[in-house]
């Protein structure tokens, strides 16, 4: 293995010396405190390839790296020596507004991308934490996702086709350009969600959806969660298509609200998030028809007005965990069907309380996805870790009395020494194993982050 | 090899396995004897041990009897040595186990209305029909989701689902007889897929046995596990990399109102226009068909009310739903955009029986076609939405050069097309000739942009044109995709990829069986 030195002399002779960090930058790009020997910025497949290449010959360990907004997730990496920084490979290879669809390169921001769609009329509705930083290769390596999958699904959803460089530095396509193709094994789905252990992510191309004529956003706010839950039951029961249905605790709208001067509406517990989009007229009595349903259920209906300041209530929610002024020091997620989320919503409550700890609970009703913000009493970083990695063991517990899942998506490193973030894997793992085993058989691309320790 | 002249597969009724155990066959297996051939005793002792795993009435073996399960919707055909129809997860299992150990290859069965080759065994073996594990195991209205097995029709799991409010989204022609595990194979599509996903976007997670004969379950009803997207993964994998014996998918809530319209076009290349400027207003329709001067001619004799078509040259269904005011403005849009493109005629329906009657054209073409021609070839390729026009031009020229009049159905919202070539198998050299047509629209889809396969699969009949679509790389990482999940040369083989030996060319297989399993300790 080369010194470190000559390691960044290589990567300079691929991607030129000004795309690589210098040593006293590198601590900035440390994965879980591990700090890798070198960073490049590439800015093209064949940069990728050739730095794939490199690592594969030498054995060295990759980390792909987007916006950063990511970078927590998963186990401690187990080797780490150079960070790939897609954040340069940014162009929009190709929108073709009556196509629906959009090519872009893994570097382009999410809400970049979002603005230039927006132009013609159409949005990549995936939501992602920081997504003016969130890179598309980010989200779809960490599959992100927030309140609008309830009218838009998730990354697996909208993927059309992908280009990959596998970690022998073969730039690999899978998918296509069109809405709808079965040709071949569906292997783009193997990199969603798969935090760059099975190829470095370099291209992506996507299924749009146009900006509907008209959205609405309302909260309804509530003092018991039974309340808020029988209203989205109710409204779930009458056909309604909602593009998002989210439950907030008071935790999380707390913080929503600070960030976007929404009222506190302090006295109530629960608090049901809706947007509601389509045509002028229709958007209409759904509002209507949410607003009736809120107060005859008991609870208080606000609406939150202009499109300005719907756009910012949303990502302010999706934004919760990374707010710049109280960065949460653990996210987890778990999934919980209806019939355990009322026990579970109040579980982590108790939880947090039990543990001097703050929870923030967002969940998306129609997906059963439900995510919670960790702080400190008070809203800081608890001093002591152990206290959160005893949460982790006792959530976990709870979430799978319920037949569900739950998983830490971010948190501190030492956390991450005493808390097992993915959970024990099913016998699937197996085959995880032998798709690891199949797309980096030495173990380079970040090797020992996901789950089973792969 | 011989051709599909079957018009009108989707009204068959659903097969009942039972049924089909001949008489025959019942005295047959009472007198079971010896002096037999050691070949036929090989077969006879497989039988013998499948018999032991499933029962004696849920195995065929009889030529006379494995008949219908030498073909799918596609023109190729191969006989099979046995069929065998499992109850359970556990005698799926013990199959798989039985033919690894045999050296037999397997094949999973569903309803049999592929059009690729996917439900055929060109290398003979046992065929594993999943159409008896048909119970819907669970209905969960809250969180609208079903769990089932694989051989439930799927029509009969959105019946059963409306009662809740609900209904499964992805609805092939074909969903009156096929199955949900056949869906899950092929990642199957259909007309409302335009707005709501094709199979993938609707399953959740599978219990599967593997190529190893081992069971496990992949995902499930919570969603976003930990771990890589098994599930995402093995949807559309056609039954190569494992059998699926429970299904959990997501049912979708019935919309409030649905306004369904056809548009009349004295020319192809307006209607094309049309199906372009809509989705470029931002309309998403539930459903946008189109159907040629072909069809036309077809239906038009069998729909005596259907003035609207006289003289069109194309004429669009479009449907749009979800709330009632929306439909009512969308529905405005979309007459406004195709009178715009040429549009001579315009109808709405909103009334469920005047609906079915704008639909009939539509779901009946391809039986309809069936009265023109003896044969036909029905196609499926994908091409950007925006080159519909240059694309449909070339597939009526290849067409005209090759003498075979082409008749286009198809889902034209999402660039899907169903080239139908009429041919007729009787004249020399045409079910040659014909599948090098379906060769040349194929290349048209690929030079457009587009891709080999919409819903239907690759199979047998799309392998050779893979590497058109995808460089020797990628087929050698969807090869390692096969391989983690312990792919074999006897499980479902040939299919997908361009590789296999004894597999012969595409739809043309070697005309003698293998014995069925050579070397096998039976």
């Amino acid at each position: 293995m080369p010194a470190a030195a000559e390691l960044t002399q290589v990567l300079q002779a691929i991607a030129g010396a000004t795309n690589c960090l210098s040593a006293a930058e590198l601590p900035l790009y440390a994965v879980d405190g591990m700090t890798p020997r070198a960073a490049v910025y590439v800015r093209s497949v064949e940069q990728v390839a050739e730095v794939m290449r490199l690592a594969s010959r030498e054995g060295l360990a990759v980390t792909a790296r987007g916006g950063g907004t990511a970078m927590r997730q998963g186990y401690a990496p187990a080797r780490l020596d150079v960070v790939l920084l897609t954040r340069k490979m940014d162009a929009v290879l190709e929108h073709v507004p009556a196509e629906m669809t959009a090519m872009v390169e893994a570097g382009v921001t999410l809400g970049g991308l979002n603005a230039a769609l927006a132009k013609h009329g159409q949005m990549l509705p995936l939501d992602a934490p920081a997504s003016s930083r969130a890179t598309i290769g980010g989200v779809l390596a960490a599959n992100t996702s927030g309140a609008h999958r309830a009218g838009y699904g998730t990354a697996r959803d909208r993927l059309i086709g992908i280009r990959i460089v596998d970690a022998a530095g073969t730039p690999v396509k899978a998918g296509g350009k069109v809405v709808k193709n079965v040709a071949g094994y569906d292997l783009q789905k193997a990199f969603i969600g798969s935090l760059g252990t099975l190829g470095v992510i370099v291209e992506a191309t996507f299924k749009l959806a146009p900006l509907p004529p008209s959205r609405a956003t309302l909260a309804g706010a509530f003092r018991e969660l039974d309340e808020a839950l029988a209203v989205a039951r109710g409204l779930l029961a009458s056909g309604l298509r909602a593009t998002a249905l989210d439950l907030l605790n008071a935790r999380t709208w707390a913080s929503v609200c600070q960030r976007t001067g929404n009222p506190t509406m302090s006295d109530r517990r629960y608090i049901l998030a809706a947007e509601l989009a389509g045509t002028p007229a229709a958007v209409q009595r759904m509002v209507g028809q949410v607003h009736r349903a809120i107060t005859d259920g008991g609870g208080k209906s606000h609406p939150i007005e202009g499109e300005q300041a719907q756009a910012e209530f949303w990502q302010a929610l999706a934004d919760t965990g990374v707010d710049m002024a109280q960065p949460a020091s653990m996210t987890t997620r778990c999934g919980v069907l209806w019939a355990g989320l009322p026990s579970l919503v109040h579980g982590f409550e108790a939880m947090a309380e039990g543990s001097k700890l703050e929870v923030g609970l967002d969940a998306h009703l129609t997906a059963g996805v439900m995510r919670g913000w960790w702080w400190a009493e008070g809203g800081g970083v608890p001093k002591d870790d152990t206290l959160a990695a005893e949460a982790v063991g006792t959530l976990r517990k709870a979430a799978g009395h319920h037949g569900g899942y739950m998983v830490v998506e971010s948190c501190a490193p030492g956390v991450k020494r005493k808390a097992d973030v993915w959970g024990q894997a099913g016998p699937e793992l197996a085959i995880m194993r032998s798709l690891k085993q199949q797309f980096d058989p030495q173990g380079v691309l970040s090797p020992g982050r996901f789950v089973g320790g792969l | 090899m011989v051709a599909l002249a079957r018009p009108g597969t989707y009204d068959w009724p659903a097969p009942q396995f039972r049924r089909m155990v001949s008489e025959a066959q019942v005295r047959r297996e009472g007198a079971a004897g010896g002096g037999m051939m050691a070949t036929k005793r090989r077969s006879r002792s497989l039988v013998a041990a499948l018999q032991r795993i499933v029962g004696a009435d849920a195995v065929l073996h009889a030529p006379d009897d494995m008949v219908v399960f030498e073909y799918d919707a596609s023109i190729g055909k191969h006989a099979p040595q046995a069929v065998v129809a499992p109850a359970t997860t556990a005698q799926v299992a013990a199959i798989v186990r039985l033919a690894n150990a045999a050296g037999v290859p397997i094949v999973p069965r569903g309803a049999g209305t592929g059009l690729s080759g996917g439900a055929v065994a060109p290398r003979g073996g046992v065929v594993i029909a999943m159409t008896r594990m048909t119970r819907i195991l669970e209905m969960d209205a809250v969180n609208r989701m079903a769990v089932v097995e694989p051989g439930v029709v799927n029509y009969k799991l959105s019946q059963v689902a409306h009662r809740y409010g609900l209904h499964y989204a992805p609805d092939p022609s074909s969903q009156k007889v096929c199955t949900i595990g056949g869906n899950i194979a092929e990642n199957s599509g259909g007309p409302h897929c335009l707005a709501y996903g094709v199979t993938t976007n609707h399953a959740l997670g599978m219990e599967v046995v593997l190529p190893s004969g081992e069971a496990m379950w992949m995902g499930g009803k919570e969603q976003d596990r930990p771990g890589y997207d098994l599930t995402g993964l093995f949807v559309g994998s056609e039954g190569t990399i494992g059998i699926a014996t429970k299904i959990v998918v997501r049912l979708t809530p019935n919309p409030e109102a649905v306004r369904t319209m056809v548009a009349a076009f004295p020319e192809m290349e307006q209607a094309s226009g049309a199906v372009s400027a809509i989705i470029a207003r931002g309309i998403v329709p539930a459903a946008l068909e189109m159907i040629d001067a072909m069809t036309i001619t077809a239906v038009r004799p069998l729909m005596p009310d259907a003035t609207y078509m006289d003289g069109a040259a194309a004429v669009l269904l479009i449907e749009v739903d979800g709330l009632r005011e929306s439909t009512v403005e969308e529905a405005a849009l979309v007459e406004a955009v195709c009178r715009e493109q040429g549009a001579t005629q315009f109808v709405t329906a909103t009334r469920a029986e005047e609906r079915e009657r704008l639909w009939w054209a539509r779901k009946n073409a391809f039986g309809a076609l069936g009265r023109l021609a003896p044969n036909y070839y029905i196609l499926d390729g994908v091409v950007p939405r925006t080159k519909l026009t240059p694309v449909l031009r070339q597939v009526n020229e290849i067409g005209k050069r090759y003498g075979f009049p082409i008749a286009n159905v198809f889902h034209a919202g999402d660039g899907n097309l169903h080239p139908c070539v009429a041919f007729d198998e009787r004249i020399a050299g045409q079910s040659e000739r014909v599948l090098e047509a379906g060769a040349e629209i194929m290349q048209a889809c690929i030079d457009a942009g587009g891709s080999i396969t919409g819903e239907h699969g690759v199979g047998l009949e799309k392998k050779k044109f893979m590497p058109l679509i995808f460089s020797a790389d990628d087929l050698a990482a969807q090869e390692k995709l096969k391989a983690a999940f312990g792919a074999t040369e006897l499980f479902n083989p040939c299919k997908v990829l361009p590789s296999g030996a004894g597999c012969g060319d595409g739809l043309k297989f070697p005309q003698r069986l293998p014995d069925l399993g050579p070397g096998t300790a039976w």
